[in-house]
């Protein structure tokens, strides 16, 4: 199996596939050109980009490219099937609590002082976008702002292991840790995933194994900071507006798509042990998860036990 | 019709004292169950607990592994490693 890795998106990403090596150089080429291409458009860090140029637009109509239609439409659709817990809108709660920059460059330069003017901002609900199809054109209420990084990554690299798919038997697009997986390598019957110690990221609690489809993990030990005295970190709970007071550390969600993981990911760790399953059971998706206590145990819905080794058939 | 009473009388007498007799000597043979005693409470007690299918299951529907297979057994050389954390 041949890699490409590089950065991208403020993360590491890895390009793993097989099949013809003639073919492979180009099929690489065109994901990597893809993932930059999308970096651009979908990233609220610069001024330039299409989302930035959306979320100026609040209030108006904004007639959008195909790819930043599609996500809207998928982020509209999963704010719904999490109740809310997955809401693009949270983004001036990001920049209050000091994430207004690149995670590169929150923890070279620190984080701003917290923004008491924006502390009782209110804003309308993410369920009012509009999105006409037949323009493919969409209009934030007057004063909203979102930020599509979680869902937009997990698309991203789905997108991109579809166009490697095209000059591969097998691949696997890795985002940081959101992955699409296309295929099966050869004489396997699953992809190995390392699940990853949320609190000691250089050491792998287990090896999961997943078939074609996508896998995510949101946890709340990876990107944080400080701001004055408060430990921060990036998962706003939209009920608070805060980042997220939860009893997991981490929830990896495996799913046939790979958006839908890194909603479910974000979702379920805030949502938490008591309501998890019931979103699950609820979204009619067919995924599975683990979630990773703060006593580092490892919990998982009835469908994860198809994921994970065990020394004995226990759960 | 009597000598008919009289013989149906004592077929229900024979049969009773050796269907009582028969039980018995049954009961007299068969193996004596077992006394728990506090020492082999102890003993029980000190065993590990089964790890039963539902037992690690929360009011959440949600089970924890508790026999989890370290990560080293399924490393494979040569074979990219694919990392899921958090990003």
């Amino acid at each position: 199996m041949e890699t490409v890795s590089f950065r991208a998106m403020n993360t590491d990403i890895l390009l793993a596939a097989e099949g013809d090596p003639s073919r492979l150089a180009d099929g690489f080429e065109r994901a990597q050109q893809f993932i930059r291409a999308s970096e651009v458009r979908f990233t609220r860090f610069s001024e330039q980009s299409e989302l930035s140029e959306l979320n100026r637009s609040s209030g108006k109509w904004f007639e959008s490219s195909p790819d930043m239609f599609d996500v809207l439409t998928l982020a509209r659709r999963f704010y719904h099937l999490t109740r809310g817990l997955f809401d693009p809108s949270i983004l001036p709660d990001l920049k209050r609590v000091g994430y207004d920059r690149s995670m590169d460059l929150l923890r070279e330069q620190g984080a701003a002082p917290l923004l008491e003017t924006l502390l009782s901002a209110e804003h309308a609900s993410f369920s009012e976008v509009d999105l006409d199809e037949t323009r493919r054109a969409v209009r934030l209420p007057a004063g909203m702002m979102i930020d599509l990084g979680g869902i937009a990554k997990g698309w991203i690299a789905e997108q991109a292991a579809v166009l490697l798919s095209r000059d591969a038997s097998a691949c696997a697009v890795n985002a940081g840790g959101d992955m699409f997986l296309v295929g099966l390598p050869e004489g396997k019957e699953q992809w190995p995933v390392a699940l990853e110690d949320p609190l000691h990221p250089d050491t792998v609690l287990t090896s999961l194994r997943v078939g074609p489809g996508g896998v995510a993990t949101s946890a709340i030990t990876k990107r944080t900071w400080k701001q004055g005295e408060h430990e921060r970190h990036h998962l706003i709970d939209p009920r608070t507006s805060e980042p997220a007071v939860t009893d997991w550390l981490s929830v990896t969600v495996i799913s046939p798509h790979g958006y839908e993981a890194e909603v479910f990911a974000k979702a379920l760790l805030i949502a938490g042990p008591l309501e998890s399953e019931e979103i699950t059971r609820n979204s009619g998706i067919q995924l599975s998860y683990l979630a990773v206590d703060r006593d580092m145990k490892i919990w998982g819905s009835q469908k994860s036990l198809e994921h994970i080794y065990v020394n004995t058939a226990t759960f | 019709m009597k000598p008919f009473r009289k013989a149906l009388r004592l077929w229900f007498v024979i049969a009773s004292v050796f269907s009582f007799l028969g039980g018995w000597v049954l009961l007299a043979h068969s193996p004596k169950p077992v006394q728990v005693t506090s020492a082999r409470s102890s003993a029980l007690a000190n065993l590990p607990p089964i790890q039963a299918f539902g037992s690690n299951v929360n009011n959440n529907g949600l089970g924890f592994f508790s026999n989890v297979a370290p990560a080293t057994a399924q490393q494979n050389s040569g074979f990219p490693l694919l990392m899921t954390g958090g990003s």
